[in-house]
């Protein structure tokens, strides 16, 4: 067929049938749009801080970094310059801490110092004058903000970056310590590249180190080996430092941060994939309420002589356009989204590594998306096609029952119910017989499983609506209801199909979310509520930041209402090629493992082998990577060199991406050379209050410190809501997901009404008032979406716990699978009566039909 | 006192910024057991004429009567009680519930007047039979001829024993053969039951069943001659018989 012919045709299709073919695109544009985002998201988060690490380590190769927060000694600095094959060596201070405006508003950020010798290494400080990092007032530091940090704390941002005036003060809250200082200038992109879209505060060398109380302390030399020397001074460090330092690429965090955003990553994946399937049944929804036309198309042209190959072209073409058009709508809304509502930067992942906050869109996600659009329209433009197998052109349309084009033997609907049955089989099998890797197929069939038993089910509904009907005296609308549905076959079972994938995709993406949330919610409760009051840095809510608690721990013991002070320690070690997180309790706390955490073991046992020493319990996926089983040895670097720990019991993620280690404190303490604690756990007495005593803490604290007094119950919050701020992106897909679903059955539903209007105005020349014709539609959407509604709620269950069984295994993260059907039910009832309501008015506006356009030929 | 009468009526469009006078100063009047037929090339207004007859469009001006009740005088349930239970209407396209059956398609009506299935079915069955398809109340339309469907739609618009019969185009679709059972169905149904029949077409042979023949030509009525000369290519029987003459 001629190009311009194909071209005719699309145009004429698109004018002749502008609602099917937008209910098509639209379907699409919700999948591509939904994929794009995530992907855009989720990427963003590892590029933007590749660039952000990019600009801090500037031309560096390689890294010397300490394994504790005790750091190394500066003097470290001028021995490495000194080794052959170095041209530069730098000093870094990295700190994890958090600054506060005079408002109030606090954020965490990663304090990394600048000094004189940086520039050389062309990197953070290649533009910043050393003046910049010169106090104007002599009692106050200076601190140079990045433009995200200063907008999160409201900080006007100049046009430029340039000084404030007058230099704003702030507070900065870093290993306990809380210092004041003049905030000398807001660093935009012409200073600092991407630097600027950090979440970090940087200061002088010196200063930082007194703000910490580290004199002479480091943790970072970057270093720039001499060409061709790399590998020789990568020895010679390691020779150097020793066992208490890692020496790594210059860009190493970068690999760590993607490996902490893996199992996230894969979650968040395995939504967007959810929604994109749901979004290609949408399409598929769609296009099958335009297969009766396009059927009739096929045949009518099959007639003038059309040969089957040049019906393929023309399907093909147009699916082609059609795919074409809605994956770029797609991908523009889905840029909107990335830049909106799926910008959240994961806010627990700044304790740990430097994030960036841009968006950065590279020419995969494009490439994947606007193909995965195409295919899937292509996919779904199909069935049609099916027709040309036929020898005598019009048999397909016209020689069967019900209108032209819309019929459904009820051996088709029977085939397609087996066929339906084969693969909810398939769904249960797979993961039995090949693990959860099988899931992500397994959901697909149920999907398509779920579609498939839709035609039977409809059938066997409206039968027995029929008979009630037939019985139940006043009951008339409701028996014209199933009659109209019995006449618009293939339209019915479209929207009946369009709201089961809409259900389905819903109850089992916003079922398998709140298990996620259900079980870090019961993780972090369970850790944080052994004891009644924590005293730890602010934002820190793994506890990880050292403060200087000398004869603190003895002072707050000392106040009235206090049963025992704890000292807890925890920490960030970079090993396995993740940042792992350090849980040294106090032998005599409660609950070491979280309660309901544990994937193998024996809790009370592994608790007691803990307390004894030589033991850990380490997250199932580090085991798993280690090749370590229960007894096992693990090989933990440290910095008085390899611990060997046995294996007590393996846990979930604990609701850290990379994982956890928990250990005896005892051996923290040695082995790792650090004292400082990095919380203190408080009980109080159980005749006193607890908010009275944590305001005597606090005074006991001081006014000067950066510590944070909280109850058990507001740190489980706070980590809850951080937690929750970390999964954003899946309670966004979910009510996407439910919102997209509520638009798809409305327009579907809504264009059904709209064309049907015609035979609506017969009915009212035949005497049906408009109530009347209100009713009965009310009646078919209510048929046609319950149905479709209570077939996807069913799969949406299954769907739930296949995609539980995933999360756990493949991401770590402690999901604990639970049916409520009392939110099934509500999220079924939210999503029919949202349609419902939405549905009023075109229900309303079609009701009122004119009762001459059924006098119109053809209208 | 007329079944159907319309006076003065008067009804104008405006078409993308100009007035169409689709009727101009109507009156017609059909009695019970007439066959009233209504000729007029495409867009003279007579589906107008129809649905202000039905009480289905508002007239600019004038009246339109049904057993004397003037249609705009009416409340919104008593017009739609005359519309269900005194007024049957018969279109180009039937326009049938497709793979309902037949019997079920011809007892709609009922069914919007409140009658339960089971003592609708047996009237619109009667119905049926008195329109030759006993044998087919069971068959959906897709299981009947194009001239069958349309009796379906009869059978559908008399089965609450309507006074009058609004028929629009109602064998546009068919083949001269049921064309003229068709009309001649129509015409033993109005006289037998005393209905008054408004047949609106540009079949020439429908003016060999009507008692009057008037004809719309720019939104006026013609009667006697003038409407005969609206006739496309009248045959010589209808040109001889010329009733309403």
């Amino acid at each position: 067929m001629a190009f311009s012919t194909l071209v005719y045709f699309y145009l004429r299709r698109l004018r002749s049938h502008p609602v099917q073919e937008g209910l098509a695109g639209l379907g699409i544009a919700i999948g591509v749009a939904l994929v794009f985002a995530v992907q855009i998201a989720n990427g963003s988060i590892t590029n933007a801080s590749r660039h952000v690490v990019a600009s801090i380590v500037g031309v560096a190769d390689v890294q010397v970094r300490a394994r504790s927060e005790g750091g190394l000694p500066q003097t470290l600095v001028e021995e490495v310059r000194r080794l052959p094959g170095v041209r530069v060596a730098a000093p870094v201070l990295n700190l994890s801490g958090s600054v506060r405006a005079a408002s109030g508003r606090s954020v965490a950020v990663q304090f990394a110092s600048a000094d004189a010798t940086l520039p050389a290494i062309a990197g953070m400080a290649r533009q910043l004058e050393q003046a910049h990092l010169t106090p104007r007032e002599e009692n106050l530091p200076g601190v140079l903000l990045p433009k995200a940090t200063a907008e999160r704390l409201a900080i006007a941002v100049h046009p430029s970056a340039g000084i404030a005036r007058p230099a704003p003060v702030v507070s900065l809250l870093v290993r306990g310590h809380a210092v004041r200082a003049n905030v000398l200038a807001l660093l935009g992109p012409e200073d600092v590249g991407s630097l600027s879209d950090a979440l970090a505060a940087v200061l002088d060398l010196e200063n930082l180190q007194k703000v910490a109380a580290t004199p002479g302390r480091i943790t970072t030399i970057l270093v720039q080996a001499r060409r061709g020397s790399r590998a020789k001074v990568e020895e010679e460090l390691r020779r150097l430092v020793g066992p208490g330092a890692d020496v790594a690429s210059a860009t190493h965090d970068i690999n760590l941060l993607r490996q902490a955003t893996i199992p996230s990553d894969k979650a968040t994946g395995f939504f967007a994939f959810v929604s994109a399937l749901v979004g290609l049944l949408l399409a598929f929804g769609a296009m099958l309420m335009s297969i009766p036309e396009r059927r009739r198309m096929i045949a009518d042209l099959r007639i003038q002589g059309a040969s089957p190959g040049s019906l393929a072209e023309l399907l093909l073409f147009q699916a082609l356009c059609l795919g074409v058009l809605a994956s770029v709508a797609g991908i523009l809304v889905g840029d909107v989204l990335s830049r909106s509502v799926f910008h959240q930067t994961p806010g627990y992942l700044a304790l740990a590594f430097p994030l960036g906050t841009q968006t950065v869109i590279g020419w995969q996600p494009v490439v994947l998306s606007l193909l995965g659009g195409i295919v899937a329209t292509c996919l779904a433009t199909c069935p049609p096609l099916f027709d040309l197998r036929r020898s005598r052109a019009v048999d397909a349309v016209y020689h069967h029952g019900g209108e032209p084009g819309q019929a459904l033997s009820i051996r088709t609907r029977t085939a397609m119910f087996a066929l339906g049955g084969a693969l909810l089989a398939c769904s249960v099998l797979l993961p039995l017989l090949l693990g959860t890797s099988a899931a992500v197929v397994a959901i697909v069939c149920l999907a398509f499983a779920a579609v498939l038993t839709i035609p039977l089910a409809f059938t066997a509904v409206l039968k027995v609506v029929e008979a009630i009907a037939t019985k139940v005296p006043d009951s008339n609308m409701l028996l014209v209801a199933t009659r109209t549905l019995r006449s618009t076959t293939a339209r019915s079972l479209a929207l009946a199909a369009t709201g089961a994938i809409a259900v389905y995709g819903t109850v089992a993406a916003t079922g398998a979310h709140r298990d996620l949330l259900d079980g870090l919610y019961r993780d972090y409760s369970g850790y944080v509520t052994t004891t009644d009051l924590w005293v730890a840095n602010p934002h820190d809510y793994l506890a990880t930041g050292t403060f200087d608690a000398t004869g603190l721990a003895a002072r707050a013991a000392a106040v009235p209402g206090v049963r025992s002070v704890r000292e807890y320690q925890g920490a960030f070690l970079d090993a396995y090629g993740r940042r792992i997180w350090v849980i040294a309790r106090a032998p005599e706390a409660e609950g070491l493992i979280p309660a309901g955490q544990l994937v193998s073991g024996n809790r009370a046992g592994a608790e007691r082998l803990l307390r004894t020493g030589g033991w850990a319990v380490v997250s199932a996926q580090i085991a798993r990577q280690a090749h370590v089983g229960l007894g096992g040895v693990i090989a933990v670097p440290s910095p008085t060199g390899t611990v060997r720990l046995r294996l007590a019991a393996t846990t979930t993620n604990l609701g850290w991406s990379p994982g956890a280690i928990l250990l005896n404190r005892g051996d923290y303490r040695r082995r790792w050379g650090e004292t400082a604690p990095t919380a203190l756990e408080v009980d109080v007495s159980p005749s006193a209050s607890v908010a009275s005593v944590r305001g005597r803490v606090r005074d006991v604290l001081g006014a000067g410190s950066g510590l944070q007094v909280q109850t058990s119950a507001a740190r489980a919050e706070e980590a809850d809501a951080l937690a929750r701020n970390g999964l954003d992106r899946l309670t966004q897909i979910a009510l996407l997901l439910t919102a997209a679903a509520v638009l798809a059955m409305t327009a579907a539903i809504g264009a059904s009404i709209w064309q049907r209007r015609p035979a609506l105005a017969s009915l009212r020349i035949q005497g049906f008032r408009p109530f009347q014709l209100r009713v009965i539609l009310m009646w078919e959407s209510v048929l046609v979406i319950a149905t479709g509604s209570a077939i996807g709620a069913s799969a949406g269950v299954y769907g739930h716990a296949l995609i539980d069984r995933y999360l756990r295994s493949v991401t770590g993260f402690p999901t604990a699978f639970s049916i409520s059907l009392t939110d099934v039910v509500l999220a079924v009832c939210a999503i029919v009566g949202a349609t419902l309501l939405l549905l009023a008015g075109p229900g309303a506006a079609a009701s009122r039909v004119q009762p001459g356009l059924a006098l119109r030929e053809g209208g | 006192m007329s079944a159907l009468e319309l006076e003065r009526v008067c009804k104008r469009y405006t078409d993308a910024g100009e007035v169409v006078r689709a009727l101009e100063d109507v009156t017609l009047s059909v009695q019970p057991g007439e066959i009233a037929v209504l000729y007029g090339p495409s867009g003279s207004g007579k589906t107008t004429m129809l649905l202000i007859a039905g009480g289905l469009l508002a007239p600019d001006s004038g009246t339109a009567q049904i057993s004397g009740r003037d249609l705009a005088l009416l409340r919104r349930d008593e017009l739609l009680a005359i519309q269900r239970e005194s007024l049957g209407f018969i279109y180009q396209s039937p326009r049938l519930m497709a793979g309902v059956p037949a019997v079920e398609n011809a007892a709609i009506k009922l069914l919007a007047g409140g009658m339960g299935l089971r003592s609708a079915r047996p009237r619109a069955a009667d119905w049926l039979e008195r329109v030759g398809l006993a044998d087919r109340l069971d068959h959906t339309p897709e299981q009947l001829s194009g001239g069958e469907r349309q009796r379906v739609a009869i059978a559908r618009a008399l089965v609450s024993s309507p006074t009058v019969i609004l028929a629009d185009e109602p064998t546009a679709n068919l083949d001269s053969r049921r064309a003229r059972e068709v009309l001649a169905l129509l015409a033993a149904l109005g006289r037998d039951r005393g209905a008054a029949v408004l047949v609106a077409t540009h079949d020439p042979h429908a003016a060999a069943f009507a008692d009057t023949v008037v004809a719309l030509r720019d939104g006026r009525l013609l009667r006697g001659e003038q409407a005969y000369e609206e006739l496309p290519a009248a045959p010589a029987a209808v040109r001889t018989a010329r009733p309403g003459l």
